[in-house]
């Protein structure tokens, strides 16, 4: 298998299950005309991961926003304003999902539809004229937070077009490294330092030795800006996370230049096996190198980081080449 | 005077935690006797296609002297053949490995001028597996040294005089 064709197989299987992605896109259609037809809403979009097509499986959570009808507007500067306008949503959505449960959160309705196992999480709204800025609802403050959330799509966007539509594709491989392993580097952040370190077409491997470079430098730094240059998310990691992350990164960037190296280098099955221990399943598995193979590339070239050997310069272990002896 | 000598307690440790080194899980000063040697004792796992097929882990007492030449007893006590290995000294014990026939071209032999600490260290490394090859295949997996004098004679397989070539 050559490593093009790995990197392929490892992007499909991080995608989206296309039935379950289907059905999560026909309800929110459902969602946005039952708030449109009841006048709460004038329209509705999705937001989040989903929205930028950076979400990886399982299907989960949903972001979407509710645009408030024009009518409702006087609520931005009403006490209880942004209660009343949960109200608003919620009843008309349990009359029209009854099988559904509700919880709010500071921004968000969270609507759970337990037969399809994915969560939305609406976020009522008020668009404003002439700007791409919205105003979104603050429970815990009754207030109404400016966000850029389409801003932020919109980079993600152009930046997917100037790599030729590979860079979300990227992005879900970088969410995909260690995510049980440090939850606390949360999506948007490994995302941004995508976003700094893949500016243009690049093959997969290239492009997520960069992301792991970038992200490196976030970390070093204390700084990584989300895509619109707003917001430091470094200032938003919980305590700790980025001294437990920084090592990992360092050494998932260090075995992914050993991996390109051994591409170049012509080993594509010991580049295979080091782009495994990167990734893990579902990155297809490295063929198993020969007992006797491993023997005579040892003499030829030396060890990779995983143990396999390879009879090109990319070793990271020397292995001399010598004859064992025995005086008699 | 090698570094694993001058330094060994530093040197255990950067082995022990580098990546480079996937071979050795542990690594660890033993005993230093002043002026004459360091002894480590480490463990060398199998690489990944030896590991597939179940080659043992290896405890092996690494000794390396002030002039930076290094012996590799290793401290199984299972009894177990040894294809290249000194034969046991009544007083001394079991011997070291016989990794190399100094005799050979210098790209085909180690030396403390011509090579690093880490380099033999691959060297014994590749030396356990093959021992555990031989035991298994009754023959070694690529060619050896005949015992005695007639190594002298030097390479016959084209790899190794291919590579006793190209290295130099």
């Amino acid at each position: 298998m050559r490593i093009r064709e790995a990197f392929n197989e490892f992007d499909e299987a991080l995608k989206l299950d296309p039935d379950e992605r289907q059905a999560a896109i026909s309800l929110h259609h459902k969602i946005r005309e039952v708030l449109a037809v009841a006048e709460v809403c004038g329209y509705a979009i999705l937001q989040g991961s989903f929205a930028r097509k950076t979400m990886l499986a399982p299907l989960r959570d949903i972001d979407m926003i509710g645009f408030l009808h024009e009518k409702y507007r006087p609520l931005m500067n009403t006490t209880g304003g942004v209660a009343k306008a949960m109200d608003l949503m919620e009843a008309v959505l349990r009359k029209a999902f009854p099988q559904a449960t509700f919880e709010r959160s500071r921004h968000a309705i969270k609507i759970d539809f337990p037969e399809l196992g994915f969560t939305f999480d609406l976020v009522p709204a008020f668009d404003r004229e002439d700007s791409e800025l919205i105003d979104i609802a603050n429970l815990d403050t009754d207030s109404w937070d400016e966000s850029n959330t389409r801003v932020l799509m919109r980079v993600v966007r152009e930046r997917n077009d100037e790599c030729d539509g590979a860079f979300i594709h990227q992005v879900r491989m970088i969410k995909h490294w260690a995510r049980y392993d440090i939850e606390g580097l949360f999506g948007l952040y490994r995302e941004s330092a995508a976003y700094d370190g893949i500016k243009g077409p690049a093959d997969h491997p290239d492009a997520v030795l960069n992301a792991f470079r970038a992200l490196e430098e976030g970390l070093e730094l204390g700084i990584q800006y989300d895509p619109t240059r707003v917001d430091n998310l470094h200032l938003k990691l919980d305590e700790g996370v980025a001294d437990e992350a920084l090592p990992r990164v360092r050494e998932a960037r260090q075995t992914a230049q050993e991996a390109v190296e051994l591409e170049e280098a012509g080993d594509t099955d010991a580049a295979l096996a080091v782009w495994y221990s990167i990734f893990g399943d579902p990155f297809p598995k490295p063929p198993t190198q020969s007992v006797e193979d491993a023997f005579t590339n040892s003499l030829k070239g030396g060890l990779t980081t995983t143990g396999v050997a390879t009879a090109s310069s990319a070793a990271r272990a020397a292995t001399p080449p010598v004859r064992p002896w025995r005086p008699l | 005077m090698s570094h694993a000598y001058a330094n060994p307690d530093m040197v255990a440790a950067q082995i022990a935690a580098d990546p480079n080194v996937p071979f050795i899980s542990s690594a660890r000063v033993l005993k230093k006797i002043p002026r004459r040697c360091v002894k480590f004792k480490m463990r060398f796992e199998p690489w990944a296609a030896m590991a597939a097929e179940e080659y043992p882990t290896e405890a092996v007492r690494v000794e390396v002297t002030r002039d930076g030449e290094v012996a590799a007893y290793p401290l199984s006590a299972e009894p177990r053949t040894w294809e290249h290995r000194y034969r046991s000294d009544m007083r001394k014990g079991p011997g070291p490995l016989c990794l190399f026939f100094p005799g050979d071209p210098t790209p085909i032999t180690w030396s403390p001028e011509s090579g690093n600490f880490e380099d033999i260290l691959g060297i014994i490394s590749r030396h356990l597996l093959a021992e555990e090859y031989y035991r298994r295949h009754d023959r070694w997996p690529w060619e050896d040294a005949p015992h005695g004098a007639q190594a002298a004679r030097g390479p016959r397989s084209r790899l190794m005089r291919d590579l006793a070539r190209r290295r130099s």
